[in-house]
Formats: C-alpha cells, structure tokens, sequence
C-alpha cells in the first residue's frame, strides 16, 4: 500500500523548496520531482501551491531566477539560491527541528 | 521592489508566467509518455495532475504582487482578533484616544481659526499695523485700541516712507443693503485705493478696488463684495458683478467678488462689503469728510514691509517722519488744546505683527490664547498617558503569551510587528472615531463658544494639522510604551517568565510607575477643575453685577433711518418719533424711549463741557460720555431717579436741560446735589444746559467698568438709534410684535439686533462665558481621562492582589474591609494628586488672573469644590475594582497561581 500523502504545511514547504534549491539551480518541475523522489513519495507537492510558494521566495529575495536551457533543449525559468536564501534555510531548518523535539518530547512524556 | 515591477511590466511578467508553466505541464506529458502513455492520454493526465492553470496563475499572481500587502493585512487581522479577545482595553484605550484626539482637537481648531493661524494674504509676517499710544486732541473714533490715524498722517506715510512695499487704510462701518426688495445690515470696510493689493487678496470674480477708484471723494460708487456675503445673499450668481445695489440709499455697482476665505482683518468679522474710502460720506453721515483735517483721527493703517527691511528698521524711520508731522500738528494746537502740546509731540509709532489679524496686534489679544493652548496641551498630554498605562499593562499581562512565541524562534521584531499591527488599529480606530465625534460637535461647540451666528465665519470641520499633530503624539506614545517591556524579555530569562511568580519586581516597578503616571494626571485634572470653577465663579459674579438699570422685561433694537433715504434731519426725527409713539402704544407695553447709542454695545459720544464752579486740572478732565434721549428713555430703560425731575416733553428738542449721573456729581461737585447747576459745551459756549435731575449710576459699558461721570441730553438722536422698549410681561413673546409694528410705521427701514436686554447683557460676557465653557469642557475631558486611568491601574492592582485578598479573607477580613482596603488605596492616590495639584495650580493662578473678576485666583471655595470633585470622581473610579475585589472568592484565589 502506497505510504499516506501528507498535506504539506506551508511553512514546511518553503523549508523543502530551499532545501532542493540549495543542492543547484533547478527549475519548478524538477522541484516537484526531486521532492516526491528524495521522500520515497510521501510528499506530493501540489502544482497550486508550488509556484506560489516560490514566487514568494522569490520576492522575499531567497532565490534567484534565470532562463535557460533545459537539459531536453528547451527554455525553463531556473531558480538557485541567494545568500539570504541560504541563511533562511539555516534558520528554518534549525526551528523545525526545535520544533520538532518539542512535540518528541510531548509525545513522550504522555506515554509514560 | 519587485512587486513594482510586477505591476508595471504585467505583459512581460504574465508571459513569462505562462511559459514556465506550460514547460511544466509538457515536462509532465512528455515523462508520462516515456512511461508509457498514449500522447492524448499523457495530455489529459498531465493536465489533471497540474490542476486548474487558471487558478494557479491568480494564486502565483496575488503571491507575487501583494506579498507584503498580503502579509500586512494578515497581521492586522490577526491583531483585530487578539484586541478583540480584550473588549475592556480596547473600548477604553479607544475611548481615550477619541476624547484625545477628537474632541480636544476640534476645540483647538476653533480657537486656531479664531486666533492663531494667519490670515489668508499674501506674506502674513509682512504685515504691520500702525498703533501709537498718548494723547489725541479732536477727535478719535477708535481711542480704545489706539490704531487710528488721521487722513492727512496717512496720505503722508503712503507717500513718503519708502521703507514699506505699500501703506493702506481701512475703517469700519455699518450700512445698509437693499437688492431685490429686501434690505439688511451689513458690515463695511472703507478701504483705501491699494488695500487689496498691500495685502495681496485677488478677485473671485471681476476686479477689486484699485488706486483709481479712490481719487475724489463720492466720485466712486463702486463696491466690493465678500466671498462668504456673495454665497449667502446673491446665491453665488456670478451676473450681480455689473449690476447696482443700492447701499445706505446710494445705488453702487457691484465691480466684484473678493478671494474665497478672505474675511478681512479682523478675527470674527466677514465683511460683507468693501468700499472706496473716498464714500466714507454715505456712512458716516454724522462727521462728514475728514480727508484733510489733521486731528481728526478714525483710520487704521497697515503696511507691508519690504523684504529686505526688518520691523526695527521701518519703525525706527516711520517715527523720524511721524515726528515730523506731530511738530507741525503741534503747532497749530489751540484753546483748549494748547497745553497738550507737548504730550502730544511725545507720541510714540509703533509697529504691531498684523499677519495675524488686527485685534492680535494689540497685545490683550495674544494673552487671552495662553491658557486656551495650556488647556488643550494639557488634555491631549493626559490622554497620552492614559494610552501608555493602557498599553504597558497589556503587554505586561501578555508576557508569557509573547515569551512563547519568542521561544518558538517568532523574533523580537516578528512579535514587535505584531504589537505594532495592534497599536496601528488602536489609533486608527480612536482616531475614526474621534473624528466622528468631533464632527458632531463641531457645530454645538461653535455656537456655544462663540456665536450662534459663528458658522458663518469658521469652520466646524477638525484641522488637519493639529489632528495629525495629535494622532502622531498618541501614536508614538502607545508605541514606545507598548514595545518597551518587550525589549526586557531576553533569552536567558525565558524560563523564569514561563513559571508564574516570576518578573514579581519587575511588575512591581511598573506599577509603581502606572500609579505615578496616575497621580500625574490628577494633579492636571485638578488644575483644569480648579479653573472651570475659577472662571464659572467670574461669570456669576459679573452676571450678578447690577447694571444700574432694570434689564428685565426689556426689548432693545437698534434702527438708522438714514440708510433706507431719510437724510434729512427733520423727516429721520418725525419717523423716528413715530416709530416710538407706536412702540408705546402696544397693548402690554409699559414704555418707550431711544438713545443716540446702546447701553451694552459700547459706543457713546464724549464731549468736553465747561462746568461752573469746576476747575479742571487738566484739559481732558472735563471729557464726559455724553447721551442724546428722549423723555422717554430713563423710565423705558428703567433708571432710577434719584433728585430733581426726569425729562418732560416740552425739554424735547431745544436742548437747555441736562441730567447727570452720580459719578457727575462726585467727580465735579464733590457730591452734592447738582440739580440747578449750569453747565455748558466747551466748543459752542452758546449751548448752555441746567441740570434738572440725578440718576443712579449704570454700567452702560457693561459690567467690568465702574461708573464714570455721564449727562443726558433731551436732544432727537441723530443716525443710528437705539431703542427701548419695557413690557409688562416676558419680553420674548414681544419681540415679533415690536418688528411688526416698526415695519408698518417705517417699512424699508431695516431694524437690527432685536433682543431681550437680557440677551444684550449676555453678550456683553461673552468672553467670560466662552472661557467658562471652554474650561468647564476640558475639565470634563480631563477628569474623565484621568478616572479611566485611574480605574486601569486599579483594576490591574486589585487583580495581582487577589491572592493577598484571598488570604484576608480567609483570616476573617469581611467584604466592608476588603472594599475599605482598595477605597483606602485610591484615596491615597488622589490625595497626592491633590497635594500636589493645588499648590502649583495656585503658583500658575497669575496666568489667568486677568480674566477673573472679583475672585482671586486662589479662591478657597473653589479649591475645596475642586478638591470634592476630583476625590468623588476618584472613588467612583475606583468602586468598581473595590467592588470586584470584594467579589474574591478565597479559596480560589489561594488556588491561583
């Protein structure tokens, strides 16, 4: 059985972009792509959400756009990540992790 | 910003929007091929899969363009959402900042009109007037306010002081306007040749007066009309320019309309009409002439100074040539005014800043202001320290709130945002509403403050600046006091804020401070309270003042039967009797008489007489009021006769009968009875009156002035005339009846200010009055203020307190106790707000000492009263958190944290 899609918070999917950004330049369908395969499927990004997300990244000056040629030949916007956009990641990944062992610890404590 | 470009390249950006998506879903077709697909199915999958395009792109476009306005609405709405959770601090904290910024400045924009701002002509700092203090053989028709001149002085300063740009004239009369059939009074200015363009007005419509229209005198019947008459009387119609309209029985042409806002030089006048100078004649009809008589001294003259000139300098050449022209004048001085020559000489010119009108030239004018701004400074000071109390107690409840979201990596400046987005809707929202308040109030305030007439003139509507001035101050104020606390909350101490008893100093010394800011503004309210009842106490005092005559069941008007033709002195007098028999007649009339002038209104006659038995040590000594009256003015008016005999008819008109007044007999007999006793004209030695009567002194010029010397002759007034007419019940019903009755004997003649004598003698306070109001209303503010700042900080006492109070009560303190322990609290409060409010409020009290009358500024009774009101108000403030302690319950206020 196919693992549940989950429903990516908004947050989080600016976290996932930025993450896939900073490995190199890549293009919006590459995006979806690489985060459906790194998560073993898991997470589906969806199309609605994507660009909106990285139109905002962009506009808060975390990635940087270029048109070039794809690897088939073909003329594709390109988004890499700024400096800004690195110390982002930084900063996000960083919370979510405090995040993240907060709720561990809850789920913890509760047990015992 | 990127948005902009967003907007301003949008086909390029849509384009470019439309192919990165289009390679998107032909990347998905083409890798559903690959695996397989047939191409119309890989289509139809890759578009399922990619969703609605359409609402993609509004999706990615509303990203895009309004990231940030998007973000801000968002965070607006979110603090909407957390003020509303608060409906006690925001209704207050709103109700604050309306009061603040609303009704104070709304107040303030009415006395900025009245007073303040500059008039509306080019340059104002320019302009000067022409004010010289000392003595003034002849004739002066403005010797209160020392601002007027001589035609001759003038002609002579416009021709030969270079150090002015221009030099103008003007002078006020009154005349009458007759379009249409119908007639009014109105106010007109004679203005001199190069009046409009000294100051720099331009035309609405047509042409204003130039050089050319003041040449000869009555050669020029031409006129000017105001903005303000213009909308009112001729509807705005631009077609009267060209046309005649008959002034004071003169026909005129109407040439044009003066610049919208223009309202003359003096505050709280519009003149309606602006004449050549050179008419003077067809309104003073009584003192003809004057352009070439020396001491004949009526006009007022302004100036503009030239750019490069300064005050000092003009000043000092402008009396190099008023010098000049005293010596010559002084030469010709004869008689009686021989000995005044060398005061005369002695005159002094000096410069007044006129930009801001005339009566602010003369330096009563600019001290009447001081207290008007300390008040509403005062006010708008009060309210802002409500609004920071408000403000830190809120962020201080929060703190665990906002130390949790700083924990969760929100930042200081996300949380700072945050506050910020909620202090914005609070002064936003106070601000809305303050200006909904003052607009309701606009109207009331200004026929309460100044005139029911007054909209006329000012403007109801807030001014702009002061608005922005006070919603800027309340602004930064709720800022500053709202982020402060946050800057305290650090990292390291996140802990301690998360568990409960900690930030227990910290929160005292806030409130130690609340409770300062507190006291701070009760002593302001004490101050403003303490005022309202010193100036209540001055008007019921000069209310209480007896006039001298019987201003009850009294009906005064005032008539100029020159204006609608009858020039000629026989016909005015016949009508004019006519009019006062008729008024006599009147079923439930009791009396009727008139007089040359008005009691009340200020103007009077001085005329210099020679008195046997009297030797005056000085030439002026023997200047007494005079007054032309009809036998029967003194029982119409209701003086008392105390010797001798009232007028009769047959001592109407020939004039060798006097009466006088007690201040007469003590100044010139010593007090004894002066019936019998002769006196005469100084000018016309001819004219010999014998005194048949004493009346009881009056305060014919209202009831600041003491009684000085006056004699009434039984001589038909001439001009304007003042009438009165006593009823045997209440005058009010009266009023139309006597307009009816005047209109049937005299129709055309226009009648003016009809009113009750009690209404004339209230006018006469208006100054008092007005501050009366405007005190009363900011003490109102202010304690209001102050109680709603009060019962903040008690609130929040009471509420820290409550497991203290649990524990009281749990020992054995009942409800009375509690309540006492809290009352006990906000009594200590107001006490020191009282200790330190009186005292220094005496210190002030000289600010305003000039305005009282009969009562001294440190008048005990009304620091008592005041010291009631604010202690009253205290305690009502303070009941209801009293009243909520009280409501603890013990057990579980011992439970709380």
């Amino acid at each position: 059985m196919k693992p549940q899609k989950s429903d990516l918070l908004q947050g989080t999917l600016d976290l996932l972009i930025l993450k896939t950004v900073a490995l190199g330049p890549i293009h919006g369908y590459g995006i979806a792509q690489r985060i459906q395969q790194v998560s073993q499927d898991a997470l589906q990004v969806q199309q609605g959400s994507l660009y909106p997300a990285l139109y905002r990244l962009e506009e808060r000056g975390y990635l940087l756009t270029a048109w070039r040629e794809s690897e088939q030949g073909r003329m594709a916007k390109f988004y890499s990540l700024t400096e800004k956009g690195a110390q982002q990641l930084t900063a996000e990944r960083a919370q979510w992790e405090r995040v993240a062992g907060a709720i561990t610890l809850i789920l913890n404590e509760a047990e015992s | 910003m990127r948005w902009l470009r967003s907007i301003f390249r949008r086909p390029a950006v849509e384009r470019e929007m439309d192919a990165e998506l289009r390679f998107h879903i032909e990347e998905l077709e083409r890798c559903f091929q690959q695996s397989g697909m047939a191409p119309e199915d890989a289509r139809r999958r890759a578009r399922l899969e990619f969703g609605g395009i359409e609402q993609i792109k509004d999706d990615a476009r509303e990203a895009r363009m309004t990231g940030t306005l998007d973000r801000t609405v968002r965070e607006l709405r979110a603090a909407g959402r957390s003020l509303s959770k608060s409906p006690g601090f925001t209704a207050v904290a709103v109700a604050t900042l309306a009061l603040g910024i609303g009704v104070n400045t709304e107040i303030f924009s009415l006395l900025d009109q009245a007073a303040l701002r500059p008039l509306p002509v080019r340059e104002p700092d320019r302009l000067v007037a022409f004010h010289s203090a000392g003595v003034n053989p002849g004739m002066d028709r403005n010797s209160g306010l020392k601002l007027s001149f001589s035609y001759p002085k003038y002609k002579e300063f416009r021709d030969h002081l270079d150090v002015f740009e221009g030099v103008a004239a003007r002078f006020a009369v009154t005349g009458s306007v007759l379009h249409g059939g119908v007639a009014d009074r109105v106010g007109v200015e004679l203005v001199s040749g190069n009046y409009f363009d000294v100051l720099g007005v331009t035309p609405a419509v047509g042409r204003l007066i130039a050089a050319s229209d003041d040449q000869t005198p009555m050669a020029h019947p031409v006129v000017v009309l105001g903005f303000g008459y213009w909308q009112r009387r001729f509807g705005g119609d631009r077609s009267i320019v060209g046309q005649t309209i008959v002034v004071n029985g003169m026909a005129m042409t109407v040439i044009g309309v003066s610049a919208a806002g223009f309202q003359g030089l003096l505050r709280g006048n519009d003149d309606e009409l602006r004449v050549p100078m050179m008419m003077k004649d067809v309104f003073t009809p009584n003192w003809r002439g004057g352009f070439d008589r020396p001491l004949w001294a009526w006009a007022n003259i302004i100036a503009r100074l030239r750019p490069e000139v300064s005050s000092e300098q003009a000043e000092a050449a402008a009396n190099v040539r008023y010098r000049q022209i005293l010596d010559r004048e002084a030469e010709t001085l004869s008689g009686p005014y021989l000995a005044q020559r060398e005061d005369f000489r002695k005159r002094h010119l000096d410069l007044e800043p006129a930009g801001r009108g005339l009566l602010y030239a003369v330096k009563n004018g600019r001290t009447t202001l001081l207290p008007l701004w300390g008040m509403t400074g005062i006010v708008l000071l009060i309210a802002c320290v409500n609004v920071a109390g408000l403000v830190m107690a809120r962020t201080a409840a929060r703190q665990r709130e906002l130390a949790i979201r700083l924990a969760l990596g929100a930042g200081r400046l996300g949380v700072g945002r945050q506050l910020l987005m909620e202090n914005v809707l609070l002064v936003g929202a106070g601000g809305a509403l303050g200006v909904l308040l003052a607009a309701a109030i606009g109207e009331q305030a200004l026929r309460v403050l100044f005139s029911p007439t007054a909209n006329q003139v000012f403007r109801a509507t807030p001014d702009v600046r002061v608005m922005g001035f006070a919603l800027a101050a309340t602004a930064v104020t709720a800022i500053l006091f709202s982020l402060a606390p946050l800057w305290q909350i650090r990292q390291a101490a996140l802990s301690d804020v998360l568990r409960a008893e900690s930030g227990a100093s910290a929160r005292l010394a806030q409130v130690r401070f609340r409770k300062a800011l507190v006291v701070v503004q009760l002593s302001f309210c004490v101050w403003l309270t303490i005022a309202a009842g010193l100036f209540a106490r001055t008007l019921a005092k000069l209310r209480a003042v007896d006039l001298g005559f019987r201003k009850e069941n009294l009906i005064t008007f005032s008539l100029d039967p020159g204006v609608a033709g009858y020039k000629d002195f026989a016909a005015a007098k016949a009508v004019c009797d006519r009019i006062e028999q008729a008024l006599a007649a009147i079923p439930g009339v009791t009396g009727a008489g008139r007089s040359a002038y008005g009691a009340l209104s200020g103007g009077i006659n001085i005329n210099r007489i020679e008195i046997d038995g009297y030797r005056p040590a000085k030439p002026e000594d023997t200047n007494v009021n005079q007054l032309d009256a009809t036998p029967g003015y003194v029982k119409a008016i209701g003086m008392q006769l105390l010797t001798g005999r009232d007028f009769v008819a047959s001592d109407y008109g020939p004039g060798r009968v006097a009466l006088v007044n007690q201040a007469f007999a003590r100044k010139y007999y010593g007090g004894e009875n002066p019936v019998g006793r002769r006196i005469r004209s100084a000018f016309d030695r001819k004219q010999e009156m014998e005194i048949v009567g004493m009346v009881r002194d009056d305060r014919y010029f209202g009831p600041r002035q003491e009684p000085s010397p006056f004699y009434y002759t039984p001589t038909p007034p001439f001009g304007a005339t003042s009438y009165y007419v006593r009823t045997a019940t209440s005058p009010e019903t009266m009023l139309a009846t006597v307009r009816r009755v005047v209109e049937q004997e005299a129709p055309g003649v226009p009648l003016s200010q009809l009113r009750t004598m009690q209404e004339q003698a209230d006018l006469a306070v208006g100054t008092e009055k007005q501050f009366a109001t405007l005190a009363a209303v900011f003490g109102t503010l202010a304690t209001l203020l102050a109680a709603i700042g009060l019962y903040g900080v008690m609130s929040y006492t009471v509420a820290r307190r409550t497991r203290e109070i649990g524990i009281r009560m749990a020992i054995g303190a009942d409800r009375r106790d509690v309540l006492g322990l809290v009352l006990r609290e906000v009594a200590v409060l107001v006490g020191i707000g009282l200790a330190a409010g009186i005292p220094t409020a005496i210190a002030m009290g000289s600010v305003i000492r000039s305005q009282l009358y009969n009562v001294s500024e440190s008048d005990p009774m009304v620091m008592a009263g005041a010291g009631l009101v604010v202690l009253a108000v205290g305690l009502v403030a303070g009941f209801v958190p009293a009243r909520r302690a009280t409501a603890v319950d013990p057990m579980r206020a011992l439970r709380w944290e």
